[in-house]
């Protein structure tokens, strides 16, 4: 089934790669919902759709380098780095959404600290709190740091996983992972030191 | 892999909570008409690329071709350096002359 489906693609790629234009939107809707799910891990709402389409476009101009292996693998990869741009553009143009850390974040962060349970949170409904502070400490990191932390600790995939998807060696995830690792924490305990402080 | 001490993991599996809730996020309908839009007008895959790759290995093969021609430059220049000294240093002044007649009318 497998091997039918990467002789299928293969065949598509090689119609477009002859001229045959219209073929690509073959694999646009076949691949069109794993784009969006990676896509969407990593970027802003607002801006899922122009990095999907992004992701794809780089696809398209990279085809004649893909070699046979597994077109969903390979456009994983074209995703993340899409999505990796995005943050460095961003990040250069100093275009970065700023979160702001307010009191109710401050009280959701103090009793998180204390060792209150997910399962609490869910009850509370304080999980949109939960992902505002994530986006505030994630804004405050350098992309690469960003990618690299959301890969692995957020996403729960193996260094050499996410090391594959950037195009980096382990041992640069490794060194990413750890300042970011110290950064978020300092980040959020100067918060919740902020409040205490009070 | 946790982002804070042991002790603390609740926070990560909140944190990671609030991460995978980005899945319910939904791409808009019009991002594959786009897509195709864009396609149809750009160049053939690989077209535009095809320049580069023959360029870069042309850029390549010539390094040390003008690495070379560089220093046998700064070789001829070093030589005849002591002749051409006065034509370069009043060059200089010249110019600084003209410089302070145009801004200060000295």
């Amino acid at each position: 089934m497998e091997n039918a489906t990467r002789q299928e693609d293969a065949e598509v790629v090689r119609r477009v790669l002859d001229g045959d234009v219209n073929a690509f939107r073959f694999l646009v809707e076949r691949y069109g919902d794993l784009v969006v799910g990676v896509v969407r891990k990593h970027v802003p709402v607002d801006y899922l759709d122009d990095t999907v389409q992004d992701a794809f476009f780089r696809a398209y101009r990279s085809l004649p380098t893909f070699k046979n292996g597994s077109f969903p693998v390979w456009l994983s990869v074209i995703s993340v780095r899409a999505c990796y741009d995005f943050w460095r553009e961003r990040y250069r143009c100093a275009e970065l959404p700023v979160s702001a850390f307010t009191e109710r974040h401050q009280a959701w962060l103090e009793e998180a600290l204390s060792g209150a349970s997910s399962e609490s949170y869910r009850e509370k409904g304080l999980q949109k709190e939960a992902g505002e502070i994530l986006d505030y400490a994630l804004a405050k990191l350098s992309p690469g740091d960003r990618m690299a932390l959301e890969l692995v600790y957020l996403e729960g995939r193996s260094i050499k996983e996410a090391a594959a998807l950037l195009g980096w060696t382990s041992a640069n995830v490794k060194v990413r992972l750890f300042r970011s690792r110290m950064k978020l924490r300092g980040l959020l305990t100067k918060q919740n030191g902020k409040r205490s402080d009070r | 892999m946790n982002i804070f001490d042991p002790d603390q993991k609740e926070l990560d599996a909140i944190l990671q909570q609030a991460y995978r809730a980005r899945e319910d996020s939904q791409a808009g309908g019009q991002w594959r008409e786009r897509v195709m839009a864009r396609i149809r007008e750009a160049d053939a895959p690989g077209r535009a690329e095809r320049f580069l790759p023959v360029f870069g290995d042309l850029v390549w093969q010539l390094a040390p071709v003008s690495c070379l021609l560089a220093v046998v430059l700064i070789a001829i220049l070093l030589t005849l350096a002591p002749a051409q000294a006065d034509p370069l240093q009043s060059f200089v002044t010249g110019t600084e002359e003209a410089a302070l007649t145009q801004v200060f009318g000295v």
